[in-house]
């Protein structure tokens, strides 16, 4: 499979990944979102993460399942 | 029309123009007060790209009218592109396929996510596995994923 170059991205994908799953799974309280706003603020990179996600997840919702 | 045309003009955001994107809606971003953000993170983050898309749109509708194809994807649920059957269904047998790449677990765990809508704590309830593991062959999987298929050169 395809991987990042670096370890720091694939640690950011992965935090990225970890929202996207609290984000829609959880009800967050106020102090995890402030985490999360947090996070966000850290660095343009985890922010296109976090659009990426979300992008990511559209492609497997359209990918046309048939049988699993 | 190769797959990695396509994926560049109707799927994805080449990345170099995502993180163009992603760049100016976090410079916005940072202008909000962590008290205004913290009610609801995520739809400022998507409201402002989505913002920071538009106006991008709507300027190069101006100079390059056929080049802006892209910035389309990034409305929350644009509607499908209706041409190109052949080239769409390429598209989503390369997904399926990077899904089958997954180890088995994190496969399962996925579809479930995906296709079932199921949270994390139901995924672990119906697998008998710890939420802890749900959530983390859930991060790997999105995380793997996203390697996987937003690489340009597919």
């Amino acid at each position: 499979m395809a991987r990042p170059r670096d370890p720091k991205s694939a640690l950011i994908s992965e935090e990225a990944a970890e929202w996207f799953v609290r984000v829609k799974d959880d009800h967050l309280g106020a102090e995890e979102r402030r985490q999360y706003v947090r996070w966000l603020k850290q660095s343009s990179t985890h922010a296109a993460e976090m659009l990426r996600m979300h992008q990511l997840a559209r492609w497997l919702r359209n990918a046309n399942w048939k049988d699993r | 029309m190769p797959m990695r045309r396509w994926l560049a003009s109707h799927s994805s955001v080449p990345a170099a123009d995502l993180d163009d994107l992603a760049q100016e809606a976090f410079l916005r971003f940072l202008r909000y007060s962590d008290e205004v953000l913290v009610e609801h993170p995520q739809t400022y983050l998507f409201r402002i790209a989505a913002n920071v898309a538009n106006e991008w749109r709507e300027r190069a509708r101006n100079s390059r009218p056929h080049d802006d194809v892209w910035l389309n994807d990034l409305q929350i649920e644009a509607a499908e592109e209706p041409e190109n059957a052949v080239a769409r269904s390429l598209v989503h047998e390369h997904v399926r396929a990077a899904v089958q790449q997954l180890p088995q677990r994190q496969r399962e765990v996925l579809l479930l996510h995906v296709l079932d809508d199921l949270t994390y704590v139901q995924i672990a309830g119906r697998l008998g596995l710890t939420r802890r593991m749900v959530k983390r062959d859930l991060a790997l999987a999105y995380s793997r994923l996203r390697w996987e298929l937003n690489t340009v050169d597919l």
